[in-house]
């Protein structure tokens, strides 16, 4: 990473950071998938710079063309519904829909308190839309790899103990640009989502005697006592 | 009267109408519709305006998202406008012309 986009991630990082302060004052479902949505976007108009435009006053203009933080909660709460006909009404008639008004809320919060408590009523997660949303690119997982140990623990790995040539469970495995892979998982920086499993396991590359590996956190073996998954070894394959 | 937020205020009170209408078009993705939206200079759209309001839509039910594969890389995700939120807007639509109309009538001197 180079200065420049050092420093246009410190900027765009504080921008969000500002958006996100602003949203902690309104209650929203989606407040989570909006920080992404501009996070995504951020990223889209740096990308679409040439590089020679990308200076400390092009990128500061990029964030004040997206608006001020504070409009994001502003635009997202409902807007006011004006002036209701109850107000148009007599006081006295007013009162008693107020009244009314509050014996039903009393009844309803009690039911639905009562009924989130035994029933555990929650809203559903997604985890494949939350992992493709905080999809972060990582140019060095491109490629070919291919199986050359399997390990309890990346520690344990030493390149001239290990077990070539010996047949693995899981042979090697291709990462796409488009976060996809020749199985059915998904990869983001440092992540594979498991979509069989509905389960993110993590990755690394390391560097050992001038060599990448890949270890790639093997979930279906996970102990479940110690939640510890052990880890596939690979090697990356040179393209031809 | 402050002229310059009688102006912003507007322009926010628009957008969910004038989101709608982009969605009544067609899928589209967030970041296109924004470039797009810039290019109406009346509407003065704010880059990052678009994504509470297309939140906002989502959670009435008005439009709904999807996720696609990205040429080349990561995938996109796209809008579109739901059934609910085409009977809406038709409505909306509607108000408008009725309000445009209307100011259109009191500036020519035509109220009788």
């Amino acid at each position: 990473m180079n200065d420049t986009e050092k420093r246009w991630r410190q900027m765009r990082d504080e921008y969000l950071q500002q958006i996100e302060a602003e949203l902690t004052s309104i209650q929203h479902p989606r407040k989570k998938e909006l920080l992404a949505d501009i996070r995504e976007h951020l990223e889209r108009r740096y990308e679409e710079l040439d590089p020679s435009q990308r200076t400390d006053s092009r990128l500061q203009e990029i964030l004040e063309e997206m608006g001020p933080a504070e409009e994001y909660a502003e635009l997202l709460k409902q807007p006011s519904s004006g002036k209701t006909e109850l107000e148009t009404v007599s006081p006295a008639f007013r009162f008693l829909n107020h009244f009314l008004t509050g014996v039903f809320v009393i009844v309803l919060v009690s039911v639905v308190g009562y009924k989130l408590h035994t029933a555990d009523i929650k809203p559903q997660p997604d985890p494949l839309q939350d992992f493709i949303l905080s999809y972060q690119p990582d140019p060095q997982i491109i490629g070919r790899w291919n199986t050359v140990d399997f390990v309890e623990t990346p520690e344990q790995f030493v390149p001239d103990r290990r077990r070539s040539g010996q047949e693995f469970f899981f042979k090697e495995i291709e990462f796409y640009k488009d976060m996809k892979t020749s199985r059915a998982w998904l990869w983001s920086k440092g992540k594979l989502y498991f979509p069989d499993i509905k389960k993110e396991g993590e990755y690394r590359i390391r560097m050992i005697d001038g060599q990448e590996y890949l270890f790639l956190e093997w979930l279906p073996d996970q102990n479940p006592q110690t939640g510890r998954s052990p880890y596939y070894v690979l090697e990356k394959e040179n393209p031809k | 009267m402050d002229l310059q937020n009688w102006q912003t205020q507007l322009r926010k009170g628009l957008l969910d109408i004038v989101v709608l209408n982009f969605l009544a078009r067609g899928r589209c993705h967030g970041y296109e519709m924004v470039q797009e939206l810039k290019k109406c200079r009346g509407l003065s759209v704010r880059e990052g305006n678009i994504y509470p309001i297309l939140a906002r839509l989502q959670t009435d039910g008005l439009a709904e998202a999807g996720i696609e594969p990205g040429p080349g890389g990561p995938p996109r995700k796209y809008y579109t406008i739901t059934e609910r939120g085409k009977q809406i807007l038709a409505e909306m639509n509607r108000h408008w012309d009725m309000i445009v109309a209307g100011v259109n009538q009191v500036r020519k001197g035509d109220n009788s």
